[in-house]
């Protein structure tokens, strides 16, 4: 076991299955001591953000009461968190949504159906870089 | 199978539940992990209490331990609730397993759409394709193959992985390539003879997924995967493959012809400078020479051909003409023509004033270089005339070539000289022959392309139509030099009709004395 303290992923999402399918495309990583979380609320997301500090944010854009692109706002200028790679995962795709993407402050722009081996190398380059 | 951690499953709602479940039961009651350390509740006292430990099993094998005090009714109760979760578990990420797959091959072919416009070559597809496909299927190896139909063999466009051996022409119905190239259908075939497929590997068995590549033409190559003897090939496979198949079929198809129309085009270029090359060795305007009139033509069947003809001031201030014809067409018989050419040029230029020059020395020189230069199965016909222009009077020489006609006011004669063509023979003699043109007179010499042209019918135009062609023009006049060319052609143009492709190169030098 590494002594080192671990590096943590937080995936938002408000449908159990696609945080599902994220978290086992990551699973690999936990050996490298990756903590992965979860949260299915734009609430909750901000909560364990303040909380636990993630390196890399997976979170999705429609959401119940907070979108994604609110949160990835309030990241950068209510919690001024400027650190954390934050990735938009949307089932969207227009450049509309593209550039919404960026203005929110998000760090990159995907969408779903995702490539599971694009995530992880993303996550792999993030973490470890 | 993926691995399943109790760890996990605890760590989500199933540790909210025991944890409300452990509440009640008032024994202490403990969940450990497989190498036996504490998940949740408490390890019984051994001083105090007998304990028991009851394994919680996955397939057959222990994924943790729950332990408690002994003949205590809730450790089974616990530890086949625990194994219930691990199955549920197990079944839900071998879905999700699945719906990630689904995810690749989704992405997989967006992605080979997006790289099919940028790919222009047909091998740059192929290899792309095998990129793609051989990780996702996870496969040892995997081949893309053209087949040429008209040239009854296979092309390899493109490998990946470990496919050095693979025999790509091996066939028969018992093939799975073969079969899957004939009948246009894909297959798969799990746990077949190595020997069958690979080179050189007779005791390992294989694994093949085969995709034909095809258009509504027909089928004009494969996809071919290989797996090692661990490899089983689902029907997902074949149909994932299928579609990536026929999805880059007609991309791969285009690109191969664009290649091709490329291919022609540079090669159309190089003869289109070959011809400019080789009409660069012919001369380049006609002689003038006192007291007689040369004209002359050439035209390739292709961009370049075999005949020539050539001109040569004679040391001794006579005067030589040369109309040769090679074997063959095209670029074969133009490398030969200029071989042919320059030998000719080499041998005449070098000549003395003294040296007794005759059309058959000519000749014979010429062939005792060409026979050790040119290809067994080619050679060159000849005629070689050699003209006095102060007296008309005219020797020459024949190797092989079509007989000139002489043209004066008894009419047409056919001037016989024969001989063996160039390059056939070694160390050989050529007889020599002689006439004379007076004033008013003239002479043609010709390559068969002039006479040996078919008709629609295919019917031949012959020697005897151009004898009449030459006889009788219907004017007063007999023609001569460019005119008579002209009309000659004009009467080969009237037997052919406007559509005709020409079919050998067609060369015609006329020699009229004044």
């Amino acid at each position: 076991m590494t002594n080192k303290p671990s590096r943590k992923i937080l995936i938002v999402d408000d449908e159990a299955h696609i945080r599902l399918l994220i978290e086992q495309t990551l699973e690999d990583l936990e050996y490298e001591n990756v903590e992965i979380l979860t949260a299915d609320n734009g609430a909750d997301a901000l909560n364990t953000i303040q909380d636990l500090n993630p390196e890399l944010v997976f979170l999705d854009v429609m959401m119940p009461n907070i979108d994604g692109y609110t949160v990835c706002r309030m990241i950068r200028r209510e919690l001024k968190m400027k650190e954390v790679y934050i990735v938009i995962l949307t089932a969207k795709g227009q450049e509309y949504d593209r550039r919404l993407s960026e203005e929110s402050g998000a760090n990159k722009f995907m969408t779903k159906p995702f490539n599971p081996d694009e995530l992880l190398e993303l996550a792999k380059k993030v973490l470890f870089k | 199978m993926a691995q399943i951690s109790l760890k996990k499953i605890l760590g989500k709602e199933g540790g909210q539940v025991l944890t409300k479940l452990f509440i009640p039961l008032e024994e202490p009651i403990g969940i450990l992990d497989r190498e036996g350390a504490l998940l949740m509740g408490v390890i019984p006292d051994p001083a105090v209490l007998v304990g028991e430990k009851r394994p919680i099993l996955f397939e057959g094998k222990p994924i943790g331990w729950v332990i408690g005090i002994q003949d205590s009714k809730w450790i089974p109760c616990i530890s086949t609730l625990l194994e219930y979760w691990a199955n549920q578990e197990a079944e839900k990420r071998a879905v999700v397993a699945e719906a990630l797959d689904k995810y690749r091959e989704l992405n997989l072919l967006y992605r080979l759409s997006e790289k099919l416009v940028a790919s222009p070559q047909p091998s740059a597809i192929a290899s792309m394709i095998l990129n793609e496909v051989c990780p996702l299927i996870k496969v040892s190896g995997g081949l893309v193959i053209l087949e040429h139909v008209d040239e009854e063999n296979r092309e390899l466009l493109a490998t990946c992985g470990d496919a050095d051996g693979f025999n790509i022409e091996a066939s028969g119905p018992d093939n799975l390539v073969h079969r899957v190239l004939e009948s246009g259908v894909a297959e798969i075939g799990n746990n077949l003879y190595g020997r069958d497929y690979l080179i050189g590997r007779s005791d390992v068995s294989i694994s093949l997924l085969c995709a034909p590549l095809k258009t509504e033409k027909g089928v004009f190559g494969a996809i071919i995967l290989i797996g090692d003897e661990s490899k089983v090939f689902t029907a997902g496979d074949l149909k994932l493959v299928s579609a990536i198949a026929m999805q880059t079929a007609p991309a791969i198809e285009i690109a191969h012809l664009h290649q091709m129309e490329l291919e022609k085009a540079v090669i159309k270029r190089d003869l289109q400078t070959a011809y400019q090359v080789q009409s660069g060795l012919l001369p380049r305007e006609m002689p003038r020479l006192d007291g007689w009139h040369l004209a002359a033509y050439w035209k390739p069947a292709r961009e370049v051909g075999g005949d020539f003809y050539e001109f040569i001031p004679l040391p001794d201030g006579r005067f030589a003409i040369a109309v040769a014809d090679v074997s063959d067409k095209g670029v074969p018989a133009a490398l030969v023509m200029a071989n042919t050419h320059s030998v000719l040029r080499a041998i005449t230029t070098s000549l003395n004033e003294d040296d007794q020059v005759t059309p058959g020395m000519l000749l014979s020189r010429v062939n005792t270089v060409l026979y050790d230069s040119i290809p067994m199965n080619m050679f060159i016909t000849c005629l070689l005339v050699i003209l006095d222009l102060q007296t008309g009077h005219i020797w020459f020489a024949n190797a092989g070539h079509n007989l000139p006609y002489k043209h004066s006011a008894e009419g047409v004669t056919e001037l016989h000289a024969t001989g063996v063509p160039l390059a056939v023979f070694p160390d050989i003699t050529y007889d020599e022959y002689e006439t004379s043109l007076g004033s008013g007179e003239s002479l043609l010499m010709y390559s068969d392309g002039l006479v040996e042209v078919h008709d629609a019918q295919g019917e031949m135009y012959g020697f005897n139509r151009l004898f009449q062609s030459m006889g009788n023009h219907g004017g007063s006049a007999p023609l001569k030099g460019e005119a008579l060319i002209q009309y000659l052609l004009s009467r080969l143009d009237e037997f052919t009709g406007p559509d005709w492709e020409q079919e050998d190169d067609v060369t015609i030098v006329a020699l009229d004395r004044g």
